[in-house]
């Protein structure tokens, strides 16, 4: 791992999955309120109040941003010769994936929705890119030697599952790529088919710690 | 008695699927989802966000038994795979979950009919 990183790797992750989960506390939120706005009579009281609940959700966008031009800046202060150039267009993707798209979304949802749904969706679409964007400074960020892009991701997912569940997950998630890349699919599709699957593979651990919680509580109370 | 009553009704149609995969032979992960894939035509796909669940799930409940494989494949980066297969208990409350739907379609109200 780089030395000049001012978190550890341990507390990069504990980050990652915070911030995950408050972007999906947000979707939830932010699903909700729209579907009120749609589906009522909004008044400006309605509004504000819609802006009130949005809060959060501007507060955890910021201080996403705020984390990601903190991973661009470091990545521009490494000594690597190819720092500067790869820094450059990491800002440029970030800027253009998350504002175009959803300034874009703002407009064609305020013409044909309701001005709440649309901030709504400018949202949602920004915290979904901006997870992928987390994503490839993380990568950055851990210094994961240069190998394809599915390897980076298994290595991602790597520092994600739990050890006890690596050798069958992601062993399972290595052969479904090599059986997809063997039936000669559009990398594009594989790419997208091993976004998905690693996914599910966080919502599966997820779920795991979930139920045990829960388990727990249940034999607690018994 | 009860708890075998309870039992098949415990079962949700994914688990079913994912045991009765398991019913003849034993399968890994990956080898259930594209068995239950292929065995329904595409129309059910099962995501790896769902199958672990179900099968720690199965596992707990005692229906699934599960072993490390011996092979090390070099398109998995060298894991082993897990192999499931299914238990006498798993095989009991699946039949008895058949016989049940049997039971069901071939029933007859007792006065003849409304």
């Amino acid at each position: 791992m780089n030395e000049k990183m001012l978190l550890s790797k341990d507390q990069l992750i504990i980050a990652s999955i915070g911030i995950i989960s408050l972007i999906f506390f947000s979707f939830i939120i932010g699903d909700m309120l729209g579907i009120v706005c749609l589906f009522s009579n909004h008044t400006l009281a309605k509004t504000l109040f819609g802006i009130f609940l949005f809060f959060p959700a501007t507060f955890i966008f910021f201080v996403g941003l705020l984390l990601m031009s903190y991973g661009v800046f470091h990545y521009l202060c490494d000594g690597r010769d190819t720092a500067p150039e790869k820094g450059s267009k990491m800002i440029l993707n970030s800027v253009v994936s998350i504002f175009f798209p959803g300034i874009f979304i703002l407009v064609t949802d305020v013409i044909f929705l309701k001005v709440p749904f649309g901030i709504h969706l400018l949202f949602s679409y920004c915290f979904l890119l901006l997870l992928l964007f987390a994503t490839q400074v993380y990568r950055e960020w851990s210094a994961i030697p240069e190998q394809d892009a599915k390897a980076r991701f298994i290595v991602f997912l790597e520092n994600i599952v739990p050890i006890q569940f690596q050798e069958e997950w992601l062993g399972d998630l290595q052969e479904h790529y090599h059986e997809l890349i063997k039936d000669s699919t559009p990398l594009w599709k594989v790419y997208l088919i091993i976004l998905f699957t690693g996914l599910g593979l966080i919502r599966s651990y997820l779920w795991l710690k979930v139920y045990k919680l829960v388990s727990r509580w249940m034999i607690r109370a018994k | 008695m009860k708890k075998n009553q309870d039992s098949i009704f415990d079962l949700s149609p994914k688990e079913e699927a994912v045991l009765t995969s398991v019913f003849h032979r034993e399968r890994y992960g990956l080898e259930i989802i594209e068995a239950v894939k292929e065995a329904s035509g595409g129309k059910i796909k099962l995501g790896f966000g769902s199958l672990y669940p179900t099968l720690h799930k199965l596992e707990e409940k005692g229906y699934l038994e599960a072993r490390w494989g011996d092979e090390t494949p070099e398109e998995r980066g060298g894991a082993r795979r897990r192999y499931y297969r299914i238990t006498g208990l798993g095989q009991k409350v699946l039949a008895e979950k058949q016989q049940f739907l049997n039971d069901l379609a071939g029933w007859e109200p007792a006065w003849g009919g409304v």
